[in-house]
């Protein structure tokens, strides 16, 4: 008990936990040219490296994490400053039944804290963290951060893949991504959920076919009835004016999200003028844009629009017939194979506390 | 790609866990290993029994120092190596692209941007080499990772197994020859205008899918690469002038590298910018892969207990086998970050004397047949016009039997023997096979680029069932299906297009494994064509059974293989120069071993090919046809002073009855197999097949037919016979 309510806070409080680990350093040389931020831990995990370029909008922070013992690597999503982490949290054990190619798989949810208080929410199963030196984070833990956790595949943020593309990408590659999504939001909606969390940030492109992550950004935002103009983590661009106004997200805003996202892919802008789009894709992305959600088409003929139905489609996987070899440009695959590459070679530093738990235990106390 | 680690290798090298099996070869095996902090790399490492070389540890270390020379941007970064461990290991970057060999084999040759791109990239890279006084000495295209960002040269021509010794003082420094320099390959120094050369031999290969001094035995490429011209056949016209001055014999007169980088790319864009669609789309999924990748060990093999009785050796028994058949297997196909230790050197025997073996009847017992007691036909078909190549003939479904005939395939109904459907496309009897739930059949393009396409059809209905499977660069006309099992068909096939050249047939002779889920070729290896078929071939845990008549009909030819990689686990030749030519149509296994007929009844270990018993004379005068096992019992058709049935107990080889000496004489029809029934041992014999009674021993009664293979329906209620112009279904008891 000592030893993961000890944890929990230095995943609480990373800075904290790093300065008074510091004064120990001393009697560690190895430690002394250790840089305070690679000690992050938040959950069971060790943080390695943000996902996200620095300075960026975006919806959650995410960071690739790693466990203690260097055996698994993950996409880990915690709430941004200024959100309240308790919805945060719902949101995300909510995620979990999410599933579908294009779903980034939420497999790992910290249990909500007790001081949030979210009635409700918690999953018995959720706080099942990876076996390791240190163990999952205490569900009772009064300081507990938000997070959930994903495996880690080599992913790029939409934006980050138009920055390393040079500008917006080709037509091949919007109808591909489009066509994916809407075939997620369409699963999604037909059990009866909303994604509530689709912007540009939100979508990762992998190398077989992008993921929805972020799930449920708006709702976390703010409350229903609330306005949401403005508010941390919330692209205004991709955000129906029925939910900017406060109306509680439906699936008519998920396709308000995705006509934004692809405007964006398409153009650079997530509100682009009309001429600007690419002349195949006008219509459709301009119907998901309307502003009256009785005019936006569902996710389904979103879907059919854009990966029109061939004769050698499943019923499982329609989307996937755009995503043949090609579907994304060369420097995009580049990007995703650096970005794996460097974590392949990403090594977690030595930490005195890995290897000898009980000494880590000694100083905190002290 | 990443196999699964087997039941043998350790949990860890050094402070890496391992977790993946990368490739092996004849030195060593090259791991996917990860550090305590998770850093995950390829690591190499060396045969305890190389390790015990001084000299050979010498110069793995060179081959060490050499890899950190080229540095991270040209080759594989690296992390770490132990040179003096008792096991030496190397742990370098795991390098995110294939091979440039996978590269062509996978899209083709590739677009003349490509090939500019990546010539002046390897040409910076061998500047860099150069300016170290460094000189690469085997660039050759298994040793170029294609990644996004330029391709990494690796395996410098320093470490080789001891073995191969006598290779360097030919010239043969590398195995094939082809990519070697003229200098190099008449025992000269290798200079680094050698590697220019090199270079250039590459691109050709890159460009046009073929090496400039073709394919063939390393005698013929050394001849070729010192006194012929190079054949830049299909290499974009405007780079011939370039590449020809880079082959030029003298190497004075080619190009530096210095040129090459200025004449073949101007620097724009970046080098992923010129890569073809399919090749960035291997590198995403490679970048992917490695993350998905859940580690697991496959268990200890069936018969694997025989290991444990081996005589004492560092080396686990599989790979004491591997050395000690002469294998060297290289790493075509074994994926990104892999180290070609060696090439691939083909263990094939047999010389390329061609021909059509003619069996001879080793008795002139006059064939009498009775039908007292017969029982009648439950059907029987006449119409039939059997090419009797493929000896037994396919079950798949509940209740179909396939015919490959002369004309077209035939799906019969096992129950009524009705034709179910016909597929004129199948020409020959090797462009078809089954796993006992589809048919599969093999076609390809008789003109044009070469391509093997594979097409699946439901047991009843002949229907396509699957997309066809599409593999290009494979003469799909002459490719022979040897056995799907699970999702894996294995092929024999031939790299490149169809020739009418019949020298040309002869060489680039693969055996192939095609996942029928992806489409995708799991992997190939080599072997050398000696003009005789088929390939007889059986899967038994995880081994590829393989089995074939030698060119000159002297030797039958048994050998293993990894189905996971192909690697050759043993081989093993048996002398067929005292027996009748013994032809069979199938193999006989079990799970320990293969069993074969000739001049003796022989078994032979699935662990290591060795003779596990013998059961016969041995002499000129007996002769065992083709045998098939049975809940531990092995028949046989034996000649010499008996005739008949004999049973064998399998595990030891101990008779077990033989069919009396006083039955009906019978002529026995060798080269089929006997059908084993509940109640009666069936002897296919001229013009019938010979109910023989375990009981008392004796011939119950012969059905006349002139089927000459049978087949037991999956309900075991009948057996079916194919002959030369009938189809019949006797009763089974």
């Amino acid at each position: 008990m000592e030893r993961s309510r000890t944890q929990g806070e230095s995943g609480a409080s990373p800075a904290a936990r790093t300065a008074p680990d510091r004064p120990s350093a001393p009697a560690r040389p190895a430690a002394q040219e250790r840089p305070a931020a690679q000690d992050r831990r938040i959950g069971p995990y060790r943080l390695i490296t943000r996902l996200d370029p620095p300075g960026t909008a975006v919806p959650c922070r995410r960071f690739v994490a790693r466990t203690p013992d260097g055996a698994r690597t993950v996409l880990l999503s915690t709430p941004l400053p200024g959100t309240d982490p308790a919805r945060f949290a719902a949101e995300a054990t909510a995620a979990r039944h999410l599933l579908g190619p294009w779903i980034a798989p939420v497999t790992d949810v910290a249990e909500p804290t007790g001081a949030a208080g979210v009635a409700g929410s918690a999953d018995p199963t959720g706080s099942a963290g990876p076996t390791g030196p240190t163990g999952p984070t205490s569900p009772t833990g009064p300081t507990g951060p938000a997070w959930y956790a994903s495996p880690y595949v080599p992913a790029l943020p939409l934006p980050v893949a138009l920055a390393v593309h040079g500008g917006p990408l080709p037509e091949a590659t919007v109808r591909a991504v489009g066509a994916a999504l809407a075939e997620a939001l369409a699963a999604a909606h037909s059990q009866g959920l909303t994604h509530a969390g689709v912007s540009p940030a939100a979508v990762l492109l992998t190398a077989d076919g992008p993921r929805l992550s972020c799930f449920g950004a708006v709702r976390a935002a703010a409350a229903d009835g609330e306005p949401r103009t403005g508010l941390p983590g919330l692209d205004p661009g991709a955000l129906a004016p029925e939910q900017a106004s406060g109306g509680r997200p439906r699936p008519p805003g998920d396709v308000f999200a995705l006509g934004a996202v692809l405007a964006y892919a398409a153009t650079g802008h997530t509100v682009p003028e009309r001429e600007e789009l690419p002349p195949a894709l006008r219509e459709v992305v301009s119907s998901c844009l309307a502003r009256d959600p009785a005019d936006r088409p569902t996710a389904g003929a979103l879907m059919a629009s854009l990966a029109p139905p061939t004769a050698h489609q499943t019923v499982l996987n329609s989307a996937g017939t755009l995503l043949t070899p090609g579907w994304l440009p060369g420097r995009v695959i580049a990007a995703l194979a650096r970005q794996s590459a460097e974590l392949l070679a990403a090594e977690l530093p030595e930490l005195p506390e890995q290897t000898v738990p009980a000494e880590h235990a000694t100083p905190a106390r002290a | 790609m990443l196999s699964p680690l087997t039941h043998d290798d350790p949990a860890a090298v050094a402070t890496y866990r391992l977790l993946a099996r990368l490739g092996s070869g004849g030195m060593g095996t090259v791991y996917l290993a990860r550090t305590p902090g998770g850093r995950t790399v390829a690591l190499k490492t060396v045969h305890a029994r190389l390790a015990t070389d001084p000299a050979f540890r010498a110069r793995f270390r060179l081959e060490t120092d050499a890899a950190r020379i080229i540095g991270a941007r040209h080759g594989a970064a690296v992390v770490d190596a132990d040179p003096l461990a008792e096991t030496p290991w190397l742990a370098t970057e795991y390098v995110l692209g294939p091979p440039l060999d996978d590269a062509v084999a996978l899209g083709g040759p590739l677009p003349e941007p490509t090939v500019r791109a990546l010539g002046a990239a390897l040409a910076g890279a061998l500047a860099q080499l150069h300016s170290s006084d460094v000189v690469h000495r085997d660039l050759k295209p298994s040793n170029v990772l294609v990644t996004a960002y330029g391709p990494k040269i690796i395996d410098f021509g320093i470490a080789r197994a001891a073995g191969d010794d006598h290779l360097t003082r030919t010239g043969a420094a590398a195995g094939t020859p082809a990519f070697m320099s003229p200098e190099q390959a008449s025992g000269q120094e290798h200079p680094p205008a050698g590697d220019v050369f090199a270079l250039a031999g590459v691109l050709v290969f890159a460009a046009s899918g073929h090496g400039p001094f073709g394919t063939g035995s390393p005698a013929d490429l050394l001849y070729r690469v010192r006194y012929a011209e190079p054949d830049l056949t299909g290499v974009p016209e405007a780079l011939l002038p370039l590449l020809t001055a880079c082959l030029a014999k003298d190497p004075a007169a080619r190009p530096t590298t210095g040129d090459l980088i200025a004449h073949l790319h101007d620097g724009h864009g970046e080098f992923a910018d010129h890569l073809p669609p399919l090749l960035l789309a291997d590198i995403a999924r490679r970048a992917t892969d490695v993350w998905l990748h859940a580690p697991h060990r496959l268990p200890v093999p069936a018969g694997a207990a025989f290991a444990e009785t081996a005589p004492s050796t560092p080396l686990s028994r599989r790979r004491a086998l591997t050395l000690g058949s002469g294998s060297v297997l290289g790493l075509a196909g074994a994926g990104a970050g892999v180290w070609a230790w060696l090439n691939s050197r083909d263990t094939e025997g047999g010389t390329a004397t061609g021909g059509t073996p003619t069996p001879t009847g080793p008795t002139a017992i006059p064939a009498t047949t009775a039908a007292d007691g017969a029982p009648a036909a439950l059907w029987q078909q006449d119409d039939v016009l059997d090419r009797e190549e493929r000896i037994t003939p396919l079950l798949a479904g509940a209740d179909v039997v396939g015919l490959a005939e002369t004309v077209s395939f035939r799906a019969v109904d096992t129950k009524t023997g009705s034709e179910l459907w016909a597929d004129s496309k199948v020409r020959e009897p090797h462009q078809i096979t089954t796993d006992g739930t589809n048919f599969y059949v093999s076609d390809g393009n008789f003109e044009g680029p070469g391509a093997l396409m594979i097409r699946t059809l439901a047991a009843r209905t002949g229907k396509e069932t699957a997309k066809t499977i599409t593999l290009k660069g494979i003469d799909g006309t002459t490719t022979e299906l040897l056995a799907a099992v699970g999702s894996t068909l294995f092929t024999a096939s031939r790299l490149g297009k169809r020739e009418s050249d019949s020298d040309a047939n002869q060489i680039g002779w693969h055996l192939l494994a095609v996942n029928l889920r992806t489409g995708k070729e799991a992997w190939r290896q080599p072997y050398a064509w000696d003009g005789v078929r088929p390939w007889l071939a059986q899967v038994v845990g995880d081994q590829l059974i393989l089995g074939k008549n030698s060119g000159d009909l002297d030797t039958f030819l048994v050998q293993s293989r990894d189905v996971r990689t192909g690697r050759q686990l043993w081989k093993r030749r048996l002398p067929l120069k005292d027996s009748a030519a013994f032809k069979p149509g199938h193999l006989a296994l079990d799970d320990r071993h293969i069993y074969l007929g000739g001049d003796r009844l022989r078994a032979l270990r699935l662990t290591d090919g060795g003779i596990a018993w013998e059961y016969g004379s041995g002499t000129g005068s007996t002769n065992y046809g083709v045998p098939t096992v049975s809940r531990g019992i092995v028949y046989a058709q034996e000649a010499g002073d008996t005739q008949g049935i004999v049973a064998v107990r399998a595990p030891a080889g101990i008779r077990a009855w033989r069919q009396s000496p006083s039955d009906r004489p019978l002529t026995p029809e060798f080269f089929t197999a006997p059908v084993v029934g509940e109640r009666y041992v069936y002897a296919p014999v001229r013009g019938g097949l010979n109910a023989v009674d375990p009981l008392n021993s004796r011939s119950a009664w012969v059905f006349q037919t002139d089927a000459t293979r049978y087949v037991v329906d999956k309900e075991r209620t009948r057996i079916i016979g194919a002959g030369e112009s009938s189809v019949v279904a006797i009763p089974y008891a």
